[in-house]
């Protein structure tokens, strides 16, 4: 790990040298697909040959130098010295690596002893390179869903639609959908699938720690052109008044420094939802930290419900 | 200007790998393609090359030549330590790896662990993805703050940086970083924190700035056998403990994940449900509302009881 900025040419000094071992490996490899391997352009893995093409061992003749054919726009590679091997893993390489299989580890772990020995294995020799220690020390541990997301993304590459079940939080309920993926992303370390929702006809973005399963669904059914009766999710206003747990209450409705500088002020601030349903949990979950100021719609529906949850508590509990 | 440079950093590592003995200053020079100019320029050269490829993680070697005469150092590169020794690889590992490396799409390891697979692939193993089951994981790091810290982290090198307090007041610390763990995809620093004297558990995204690490390396001492996620576990997540609570039938699906049903009376299901944060499963018991009614224990029922009767008197 480097703090310092390195001089100019040392990413490509460090290219270069890996480069040799990677064509040596890859005889007759296209220009185009060595320079998409390390992304760079053509143009930059063309002046990196030629400047290959340049280097070898004192005495520089032809027994000496690298020699490299690239002409024909197929790499092919001799004489590389002692060039052969692969670099030794740089220490965030290492740790990349490290970290990558910690997280495979953890999913596969209790369905597949003999991938996860296997995956043990390999997190053992690679603690090595990390070394100090620091393998202990920074360590992944989050379980994700990646069968699931090896669905997903197969249906994105074929283009193919997914049954999926669903767990709608703001209404608490299990439904399916047929869903055309698009794309992954995430937000406050969450992650997210973005989908067009055939269900719905509109787009829609669904957590990914919600879909409880996902199927390539073969139906006959085609996707609704994209056109004025698309359904965007309506966003609803209101303005909240914050008497408590200040941060629990601008990461949970995701307000920005505007909003902060607002606060400050007067404690009273403006955000918006997709939902009245989510909006109206996510104040009873904060259970009077926050109270809604306007409008009285939703204020009187906060009331309602923690009335009649709290008359469930009238009964002494058995 | 810059191929020049790279020419002569090749040149060099090649010449130095190639060595058996340890070559001095001016064998290099005379041998090695690219030193030019006056003698104090080649030195200026060479010392900025050394420092250059010490960077790029390539290790020069340095050896007195005459033990009489120490002013006559000698260089060389080791290939052991040049070249990626991971012992004998199968084809199933190499698609292990290269799982593990595509991880990182998109997130703060990205480059490194792109150019980690660059060299796995340039060991001539086929990787066999076929013995494997269809998996995508994924690292999840948002934050930029990640690769400095875990830098400081394996450097024991003193952090400070603001943070949100609970208060949303922002704070300024100086943390001894400890470790760098992630549960339930959150990401979280463990460290001393300087000012209070005491462990603390921080979490990534409440980071505000960019973290500034001290000049100082290995100014700290963590026990060896320290192991983050423990920390996380133990401090974190410390009060597991058991509740009844009444779901009403067809709801409270977050809350079901996990939990005992021990009786049903048509309209509830009367279930037991072990938490790990009190604060959170209350959170958790009134987003529900009225399909979640806690039985047992009595304080865990008071306190969301009394948390029902503020938000009707807020909203009054």
């Amino acid at each position: 790990m480097t703090s310092q900025k390195p001089s100019a040419g040392l990413d490509d000094a460090a290219r270069l040298l890996d480069l040799v071992p990677f064509l040596l490996s890859h005889q007759g490899i296209s220009i185009a697909e060595l320079a998409k391997k390390f992304f760079v352009t053509p143009e930059e893995i063309t002046s990196d040959l030629t400047t290959l093409w340049m280097c070898g061992l004192p005495g520089y003749t032809a027994y000496e130098l690298i020699d490299l054919s690239f002409d024909s726009g197929f790499v092919t590679i001799s004489n590389a010295q002692t060039l052969d091997r692969p670099r030794a893993l740089e220490r965030n390489e290492a740790l990349a690596l490290l970290l990558g299989l910690e997280t495979l580890l953890e999913e596969i772990s209790s369905t597949n002893a003999d991938l996860a020995s296997s995956i043990a294995h390999l997190i053992e020799k690679i603690s090595v390179k990390v070394g100090e220690s620091a393998a202990l020390r920074v360590k992944a541990g989050s379980p994700t869903a990646s069968a699931l997301r090896a669905k997903i993304s197969e249906a994105m590459d074929s283009r193919a639609f997914l049954r999926i079940s669903y767990h709608s939080s703001a209404h608490d309920e299990i439904g399916e959908r047929i869903i055309e993926p698009l794309e992954f992303s995430s937000l406050n370390e969450m992650e997210y699938l973005e989908a067009f929702c055939q269900s719905s006809n509109g787009f829609r973005t669904f957590r990914m720690d919600r879909i409880i399963s996902a199927q390539i669904h073969h139906g006959v059914e085609v996707a609704p052109k994209v056109d004025s009766n698309v359904s965007e999710p309506a966003t609803i206003a209101f303005s909240l008044r914050v008497l408590d747990r200040a941060r629990d209450v601008f990461e949970r409705f995701s307000l920005n420094s505007l909003s902060l500088a607002s606060l400050e002020s007067t404690r009273e601030i403006p955000a918006q939802s997709f939902s009245s349903e989510w909006t109206l949990r996510e104040v009873m979950s904060l259970g009077g930290a926050v109270a809604i100021s306007s409008p009285e719609s939703l204020r009187s529906a906060v009331r309602d419900r923690a009335q009649r949850t709290l008359a469930g508590y009238s009964n002494p509990s058995y | 200007m810059a191929s020049r440079k790279s020419e002569r950093l090749i040149n060099l590592t090649m010449a130095l790998l190639a060595t058996r003995r340890y070559l001095s200053k001016s064998e290099i020079f005379r041998t090695v393609d690219g030193y030019t100019g006056s003698d104090e320029s080649k030195e200026r050269m060479f010392e900025r090359d050394k420092d250059d490829l010490r960077r790029i993680g390539i290790a020069i070697e340095v050896r007195s030549l005459d033990p009489l005469f120490e002013d006559e150092p000698g260089y060389r590169i080791h290939p052991e330590s040049y070249s990626l020794e991971l012992g004998d690889l199968s084809g199933t590992e190499i698609a292990i790896l290269s799982l593990a490396a595509q991880a990182w799409r998109g997130a703060a390891l990205g480059a490194s662990a792109q150019s980690a697979l660059v060299k796995l692939h340039s060991l001539g193993i086929e990787s066999d993805f076929d013995s494997l089951p269809a998996l995508s994981p994924k690292v999840s790091v948002d934050s930029a703050n990640f690769l400095p810290l875990a830098q400081a982290v394996s450097d024991r090198t003193r952090v400070s940086f603001t943070y949100l307090s609970a208060q949303l007041i922002q704070e300024k610390r100086v943390v001894e970083p400890y470790g760098l763990g992630s549960r339930k995809g959150i990401w979280y620093l463990v460290g001393r924190d300087l000012s209070r004297d005491a462990m603390r558990t921080f979490r990534l995204a409440r980071i505000l700035n960019d973290v500034e690490l001290e000049r100082a390396s290995g100014i700290f001492s963590v026990d060896l056998d320290f192991d983050v996620l423990e920390f996380l576990d133990s401090h974190l997540f410390v009060e597991r403990a058991i509740a009844q609570v009444r779901l009403r039938i067809g709801k409270g699906h977050a809350l079901r994940n996990g939990a005992k049903i021990l009786s049903s009376d048509g309209e509830f299901d009367l279930c037991e449900i072990s938490y790990q944060s009190q604060d959170r499963f209350i959170d958790q018991l009134l987003w529900h509302g009225e399909d979640a009614v806690v039985d047992s224990p009595q304080e865990l029922r008071d306190r969301v009881i009394s948390k029902l009767n503020s938000l009707v008197s807020a909203h009054d």
